[in-house]
């Protein structure tokens, strides 16, 4: 196993407290003797990283390998990305189905008529740079269809049920 | 059935319309295997690559009915013209049955008035499995058609409003555009067809 292998978690015994699971994938970016510094990413929002140590007997080594030019990026940048590096993987706090409230008041949200206080409801249990989705819409006593269904914040929403 | 059946169609309106497919693709990031594609996009988020462009990454989409590209400055997005052999081999429409049991038939605050829209079309929750099939099958349709609305493009990817009809009624549903033709459900209802 080298820097910059593709890996997969074979046994999650000893890290689940770094919300660890079998079959998870990610980079070796440092190999110490039996151990290894792997960048994992989080399943449930794009974007967000942990960096855990796991044996490497832990490990089972990928065949697919990342192409060089990323492995040339990732290389550089590789100090600036530890340095940002969460000690595990943190579960989103809300979830599908969830009822939500907008607490804040964004040009981002009002371009689509929802503002501070609408309710909506969750539709999808990931996240892309802390980014969920929302549905807003719904029928006024017309029957005509108000609102839309769009991307907010995690941090923009307060979960009522 | 012709060769140029699929390619070549008449719509609503009695124009003719022209289905040539392509495949998004955003440098470095590979389909399959998902797990690759998953780590790949990561990376890109890191290096600061737009998200837009990398969560259109593999998908299908009819030449006619694309966002514009490049998206932006410094794109490094282009299309792939593929085989609507390919599109409808690979192409499938999911729909999870909570939409319907958890979100449109909970209660009228929760799914603020949709629930109705449902009941006055004949339907309740015991009709969520039923409905969920339609969908599949109605939405999986229409989009090999290319007949779907572009919505909002955002990090989230491309989200697409997609026509179904219900005892002769007809309305508009929320999709999200995924990698290799498969379609999510986002909201069973996403407003009248005007």
């Amino acid at each position: 196993m080298k820097k910059l292998d593709l890996v997969k978690l074979r046994n999650d015994k000893l890290y689940k407290n770094f919300n660890l699971v079998k079959d998870m994938h990610g980079i070796a970016i440092e190999i110490k003797y039996d151990n290894a510094d792997v960048l994992f990413f989080n399943p449930q929002n794009v974007g967000d990283y942990a960096i855990a140590n796991v044996k490497i007997v832990d490990l089972e080594l990928e065949k697919e390998k990342l192409p060089v030019e990323l492995e040339k990026e990732l290389l550089l940048r590789l100090d600036d990305i530890i340095a940002k590096a969460k000690n595990a993987i943190e579960p989103i706090k809300i979830k599908e189905y969830d009822i939500v409230e907008l607490i804040v008041e964004e040009d981002r949200y009002t371009k689509y008529g929802i503002h501070k206080g609408t309710r909506g409801c969750v539709i999808d249990n990931n996240a892309v740079q802390d980014y969920i989705e929302v549905d807003f819409s719904g029928i006024d006593k017309n029957g005509e269809f108000y609102g839309d269904c769009i991307s907010v914040k995690i941090d923009d929403l307060k979960v009522i049920k | 059935m012709g060769v140029f059946d699929d390619l070549i169609k008449i719509d609503e309106n009695g124009e003719i319309v022209y289905n040539q497919w392509i495949e998004w693709d955003h440098f470095f990031i590979t389909n399959k295997p998902e797990w690759l594609r998953d780590i790949l996009r990561n990376i890109m988020a890191l290096f600061g690559h737009c998200m837009n462009c990398t969560a259109l990454d593999g998908c299908y989409l009819v030449t006619r009915n694309m966002p514009k590209q490049p998206l932006h400055e410094r794109c490094d997005c282009r299309k792939k013209n593929i085989t609507q052999a390919i599109v409808k081999r690979n192409a499938n429409a999911e729909c999870d049955i909570r939409k319907f049991t958890e979100y449109v038939f909970k209660n009228t605050q929760d799914s603020k008035g949709k629930n109705q829209i449902f009941y006055d079309l004949g339907f309740n929750i015991d009709d969520s499995g039923y409905l969920q099939t339609e969908y599949n099958k109605q939405a999986l349709n229409q989009y090999l058609n290319g007949n779907y609305v572009l919505k909002n493009l955002d990090r989230r990817g491309q989200r697409l409003a997609i026509p179904i009809s219900l005892n002769g009624t007809s309305f508009y549903s929320g999709w999200l555009l995924c990698p290799e033709g498969k379609i999510r459900n986002t909201t069973p209802f996403g407003g009248w067809i005007k």
